[in-house]
């Protein structure tokens, strides 16, 4: 099947975004999707392992290859492959046919997502469970969010003009009010209750009861004021510069608030960051290798 | 003095509330503040300015209001320049559905901005493309730097002289960008670690990685500019502040032969100023006096807290 994804445009299976083509390969891979789900209940048990165990590891086996396999250097895709060539030029050409798989089946998530608030919610309602009437408004609001952007894209996408709010409809200015009037500024008014919050807990758990936490409040201290334009430009500018006259190469320059904050963040900081990462680089390889080759007890 | 350590947290909710509301009532003559600018935010300016006119950049915009006050001046900075430079843009997103809108309304608060101060404004087609999310953003690059021609397979856009939807690969964003590295620059505003996801795929291929990241993410994002896989770094609202006194005041620049405001000693060159038609860059400097009234704040929470702690551990071994 790869060799029909080895294009360097369009892949095959891909047609322009609204087209009716598009339309008609949609809905063609959906009902596959429901046949291919429907046979799958009807394979014994025994035998469903082996098929999921076998598409994860087709799955992760490609991006390996991808990776591991050579590749000729500076091979123009108007080029055509010679001897070894072939099968390192195959799997670059393939990429994007299986980016396009890959971009459809995360977006699928999202309607993962919707599925199981609607279904989650809409039990709630049904069944008159408790804090109901929370349930009816969240599915309204989904509801009239999702008409009304619909709308909203179908009209600008067949008439673009209506970028421009001189030619606002009613839908663009319903979706003006909820996504930007609402959506927005709710979501805004969310996170910044987080500072509220970061001063109590800085001034509760800010306090000097061990060495350690001095040198972290000392360290916090610097960075905090450094982030501070006026108190930098004060004390690196101002003071500094009237102790050294203005000399690049005077010891004192080094005492500068910037200068000691750029350390902090060079020789402390950075390093420290990079060990972490190292360590999160070597678990997600160890935790992506059991996963390819279904290692997991939970996964397959 | 014991009060100290139990100071109620709902009077300081309101002391916060206060204090970073203040600002917003004043002038903006009377807000803005002298900022020194960092070796990372100078690099990335510089580079910024030197994209060649008329080029194409790809622009990942992964914030939503959430980070309004860091990412929403970050991404009307880089638009400026863009203007400034008759850059072309790609806009598209990696990381959160509402994105997309959220990037559409700056182009359009900014375009607003242009029109009123007579400059060109953004026109979709001619001048950039929103290409909206995708959601597999790993997927995406890595094609990105494979072969850019297949990365927007299927993306179409209203061509407003054909009268009709076409190919974004025909659209004079994209007409003539054959490999990843006729890009100008990539440049990321984020608010989440897609950054990693981009310099992983990204980085060594021939391309200028240029990040725009929260406060937050500013620590693992100098990693990246410290080994030299990104080419500058604006971090949280410091990083717009310091871009804003680059484009207001230029770099190595002074219009009198007084002393540079900025000075960069890693760039021989000099950079002039942005022209009056592209001013107010106030967007970050108007949050700035809010940021240093809360670290105030938050400093002397913290000090208060510490008086209180002492005070009682010396009463107790009395």
């Amino acid at each position: 099947m790869l060799n029909l994804l080895a294009q360097t445009e369009m892949p095959p299976f891909a047609a322009e975004g609204g087209s009716d083509q598009v339309k008609q390969f949609a809905l063609y891979t959906l009902i596959a999707g429901f046949l291919l789900v429907a046979a799958m209940s009807f394979v014994p048990t025994k035998l469903r392992r082996p098929i999921v165990v076998g598409a994860t590891f087709l799955a992760g086996f490609y991006y390996v290859l991808l990776w591991l396999w050579p590749k000729p250097v500076n091979f123009a895709p108007e080029q055509k492959p010679q001897g070894s060539e072939h099968v390192g030029v195959w799997l670059t050409n393939a990429l994007p046919g299986v980016s396009s798989i890959t971009q459809t089946l995360t977006a699928l998530l999202l309607g993962l997502g919707v599925y199981s608030v609607l279904r989650l919610h809409g039990t709630k309602l049904i069944k008159k469970q408790k804090d109901w009437a929370f349930s009816l408004v969240l599915l309204i609001s989904m509801l009239t969010m999702v008409t009304i952007g619909y709308v909203d894209y179908s009209e600008l996408k067949n008439n673009p003009d209506k970028v421009n709010q001189a030619s606002w409809g009613f839908f663009q200015y319903a979706k003006d009010f909820l996504f930007d009037g609402m959506l927005q500024a709710m979501d805004a008014a969310m996170f910044s209750s987080i500072a509220f919050f970061i001063l109590f807990a800085a001034y509760r758990a800010f306090r000097i009861r061990s060495i350690e936490s001095t040198v972290l409040l000392a360290t916090a201290l610097i960075v905090m004021l450094s982030l501070m334009g006026l108190v930098e430009y004060a004390l690196s500018k101002q003071v500094i510069d009237s102790i050294t006259g203005g000399d690049p190469g005077h010891f004192m320059n080094n005492f500068a608030l910037n200068q000691v904050r750029n350390w902090i963040q060079t020789y402390v900081q950075g390093p420290g960051i990079l060990a972490l990462t190292w360590g999160i680089g070597i678990g997600s390889l160890s935790m992506g290798l059991r996963l390819w080759l279904s290692l997991e007890k939970t996964g397959g | 003095m014991e009060k100290l350590l139990n100071i109620n947290r709902y009077a300081m909710y309101l002391l916060l509330c206060v204090v970073v509301t203040i600002p917003f009532f004043l002038p903006p003559s009377a807000t803005v503040i002298p900022t020194l600018t960092n070796p990372n935010t100078q690099d990335l300016y510089i580079n910024m300015m030197q994209i060649p006119e008329g080029s194409t950049v790809i622009i990942e915009s992964d914030w939503t209001v959430s980070t309004r006050g860091e990412s929403a001046g970050q991404l009307e900075a880089f638009l400026k320049i863009c203007r400034h430079r008759n850059l072309k843009f790609v806009l598209l997103s990696g990381a959160d559905p509402q994105a997309p809108q959220v990037a559409l309304n700056t182009v359009k608060r900014l375009n607003a901005q242009f029109k009123d101060a007579g400059l060109p404004e953004f026109k979709p087609w001619d001048d950039y493309l929103a290409v909206g999310l995708f959601p597999d953003p790993a997927a995406f690059w890595q094609t990105v730097s494979a072969n850019i021609r297949t990365s927007f397979a299927g993306k179409t856009a209203y061509d407003p002289a054909a009268g009709q939807r076409r190919s974004v690969y025909e659209s004079p964003v994209l007409k003539n960008i054959k490999t990843n590295k006729d890009l100008g620059m990539v440049v990321i505003i984020t608010a989440s670690a897609s950054l990693d996801t981009m310099v992983q795929r990204m980085s060594g291929k021939g391309t200028k990685l240029a990040p725009m990241v929260t406060g937050v993410m500013a620590p693992e994002a100098m990693v990246y500019y410290a080994s030299g896989q990104v080419v500058g770094l604006s971090n949280g609202l410091r990083g717009v502040v310091e871009l804003e006194t680059m484009m207001a005041r230029g770099v190595n620049y002074s219009a009198d032969s007084k002393e540079p405001f900025v000075k960069a000693p890693q760039f021989p060159g000099k950079i002039e100023p942005l022209p009056e038609g592209l001013k107010p860059l106030d967007r970050g400097m108007s949050y700035f006096a809010s940021l240093h009234a809360a670290l105030i704040l938050m400093i002397l929470a913290v000090v208060l807290g510490n008086i209180g702690l002492l005070y009682q551990n010396r009463k107790g071994k009395s």
